[in-house]
């Protein structure tokens, strides 16, 4: 099963927006307009190694610096990871509203890709559209198992932060 | 003639754990003396006793003549090895261990004295018919600096008198620099040698820095083991060294060896030393100075002869006869010596202090390294930046340099930042490889730049599976939440179920 999901970080004092898929142990990355795809050889708490499709493998030593904050060090040259988990209240609102079957845009942006049609059975993660924000793509992903039914957007279209986008119908697990 | 059985190491590092290696293969005792920060250090921990000194400043510790001499007089040394540093080429160390019938292995306290006077250095082995860099062979007062100066052209070199090891030396473009520069010159040779006196000397450029490893033993035979190239410096520190030198040919190399012989008999010396010379265009050759010491770069000499230098010190100390003729010596292939330093390429080279979370040292075929680094080693500012030295032997000079960049790629030092990179930029260098090579190769090959810019790129290629890296660990390692949403969850939770109670 393939889940994906979109990760705020800080890499070097950068800010990035994520999507990672990940499934059975391979990983698909896209950050802007970049793509990699690895697959994870090992991980444990103070080394991460990947290797990637074209047979190269990265072996990142790993320092836990508190809180979010690591530092990977490969070839004596450091790459400071943060994790940016505290949700704006906008996301925030988002993801409970997603919880109601409503799911709103997080940023502004523009409708590069729509996945689904109304109607379409989902699974929870599922990609349902991708947005493109400041170069950087985001997915919206289904936030429970459902049916489609209104598609409130269309590719090429401009959106604004909270505008409506999806909404879904919860499927009765017992059905 | 008194047989070392067991020796006091004075020093610290990858030099300590060097000299207990040669102590354990002689079936000599060593031990170790230690600093606070350095308690646990592999020195302390494969010495068969160790001492602590106190404290973590040097003046405190590896510098404390006083307390060392008390803790050899206790261990009941035979002999006292200094290493490199420190107190290696202080004459009051060497005389206080003499004084207490302590075999100090080096040269004697008053040879130790003479190489320290540079001046007076210069002009005992110039008499010997040795060739110096033009200069004044007496300390200088600023008016005399600067009438030499105009008689030789600028720019010249202002140094401490009581320098060494490339500290001290000031380059001035014209009287005015060297105006300022004699007071400030003279205020630091103060703080760091403890005598302010200054000389003068031209600058030889283009040059290349050639020095010749000296054994020396206490019936007054003299050999030289060939000479190492060092010419690969930044602000007068070696980076890489290597032999032999693609300048010299046989005939160079051996007029060049019977020059070093004969200014390390001018002053009688004994034991391992270093004479250093600079070398011209044109091919004239220049005496810098005596190294009354072991050098950093001796493994370069090690590898191509066969000679297993600190262990000669030793013998040669307890009074042996050097075992070998010159003709006996014949060096085989190249070497190569990369220093690693914890220096931060990105930063202008200043010191990176930290925790070493990775290491692997590299290995195989004609690939030795010394270091004293362990796992989880946290490093300190206190002391040296280095902390590794890769010494790379091949058939060829071309061997040698690819095995030690095959090395340098095999090498994980992770945790703090290291001039490996550096290394690599010098090790794939045209001039390098072609072996045209000068004091001013590091500027006038770009390196710096260079290496800038392959960091960036490197950063740039590696970032997104850095990401990649990140958000596996993320995902393995912190799925517990912050207080901060535990807190957000809690009141979520409870006002769902206040919304589901109406």
């Amino acid at each position: 099963m393939t889940s994906s999901r979109r990760i705020n970080l800080t890499l070097d004092g950068r800010r990035v927006t994520v999507v990672a898929e990940e499934s059975e142990g391979r990983m698909v990355i896209n950050i802007n307009d970049e793509k990699v795809e690895v697959a994870l050889v090992s991980k444990n708490e103070d080394e991460i190694v990947l290797k990637t499709s074209d047979g190269r493998s990265f072996s990142f030593a790993v320092e836990r610096s508190g809180g979010d904050l690591i530092t990977l060090w490969l070839g004596g040259i450091a790459y400071r990871a943060e994790l940016s988990r505290p949700y704006s209240a906008t996301r925030r609102a988002a993801v409970e509203q997603a919880q109601h079957g409503v799911i709103t845009c997080p940023v502004p942006g523009k409708v590069i890709k729509l996945m689904v049609d109304e109607g379409s059975v989902i699974d929870a993660g599922q990609p349902l559209a991708v947005l493109e924000s400041m170069k950087t793509e985001i997915m919206i992903g289904a936030p429970h198992k459902g049916i489609v039914k209104k598609i409130h957007i269309k590719t090429g279209q401009s959106v604004v932060k909270g505008q409506l986008l999806i909404e879904l119908e919860p499927q009765n697990p017992n059905q | 003639m008194r047989e070392i059985r067991k020796v006091l190491i004075a020093n610290r590092g990858e030099i300590a754990l060097r000299i207990i290696r040669a102590c354990r293969e002689l079936g000599v005792k060593p031990v170790t003396v230690y600093s606070d920060v350095d308690a646990g250090s592999l020195p302390v921990r494969l010495s068969d006793s160790s001492y602590a000194l106190g404290g973590s400043e040097p003046s405190e510790s590896y510098l404390n003549i006083e307390k060392i001499i008390k803790i050899a007089r206790l261990s009941g040394v035979d002999a006292v090895h200094p290493g490199y540093g420190f107190l290696s080429e202080n004459p009051l160390f060497a005389k206080r261990c003499e004084e207490e019938g302590i075999i100090f292995i080096g040269p004697s306290s008053r040879t130790l004295e003479l190489a320290g006077n540079k001046v007076e250095c210069r002009r005992v082995v110039s008499s010997a018919g040795v060739p110096t860099v033009p200069g004044v062979d007496r300390p200088v007062e600023l008016e005399e600096a600067l009438s030499f100066a105009d008689k030789v052209g600028y720019p010249v070199m202002l140094k401490a008198v009581y320098g060494g090891g490339g500290r001290g030396i000031r380059v001035v473009n014209n009287p005015e620099e060297l105006r300022q520069a004699y007071s400030i010159a003279a205020a630091e040779a103060g703080t760091a040698f403890g005598r302010t006196a200054l000389y003068v000397e031209k600058i030889i450029k283009p040059a290349r820095h050639i020095e010749f490893q000296i054994l020396a033993d206490r019936s007054g035979n003299v050999v030289h083991l060939h000479e190492r190239e060092c010419s690969i410096q930044r602000r007068f520190q070696k980076l890489v060294e290597i032999s032999p030198s693609p300048a010299l040919d046989e005939e160079l190399r051996a007029t060049m060896g019977e020059v070093a012989v004969a200014a390390a008999r001018a002053i009688n010396y004994m034991n391992a030393g270093t004479i250093e010379f600079l070398l011209d265009r044109e091919r004239r050759l220049y005496f810098i100075e005596v190294n009354a010491r072991l050098q950093v770069e001796h493994p370069v000499t090690e590898m191509r002869t066969g000679i297993d230098i600190v262990k000669q010190q030793i013998l040669l100390a307890g009074g042996e006869a050097l075992p070998f003729s010159q003709d006996e010596i014949r060096p085989i292939g190249a070497a190569i010596e990369c220093r690693i330093n914890a220096e931060d390429p990105l930063s202008d080279f200043a010191p990176s202090t930290g925790r070493v979370i990775r290491l692997h040292i590299p290995n195989g075929p004609g690939v030795r390294v010394d270091t004293a680094l362990y796992e989880g080693m946290e490093l300190s500012a206190f002391y040296d930046s280095l902390i590794a030295k890769l010494v790379c032997w091949g058939v060829s000079f071309e061997e040698a340099r690819r095995r030690c960049l095959r090395a340098l790629n095999e090498m994980r030092i992770e945790g703090i930042a290291t001039t490996a990179p550096l290394h690599r930029a010098v090790l794939e260098d045209r001039d390098f490889i072609s072996g045209n090579l000068d004091t001013d190769f590091i500027e006038r090959r770009k390196i710096l730049e260079k290496v800038k810019k392959q960091i960036e790129e490197e950063k740039n290629s590696v970032q997104l599976y850095a990401v990649a890296a990140a958000i596996a660990y993320f995902r393995n390692n912190m799925q517990r939440p912050t207080r901060q949403e535990q807190t957000r969850e809690r009141r979520r939770i409870v006002g769902a179920r206040y919304y589901d109670l109406i």
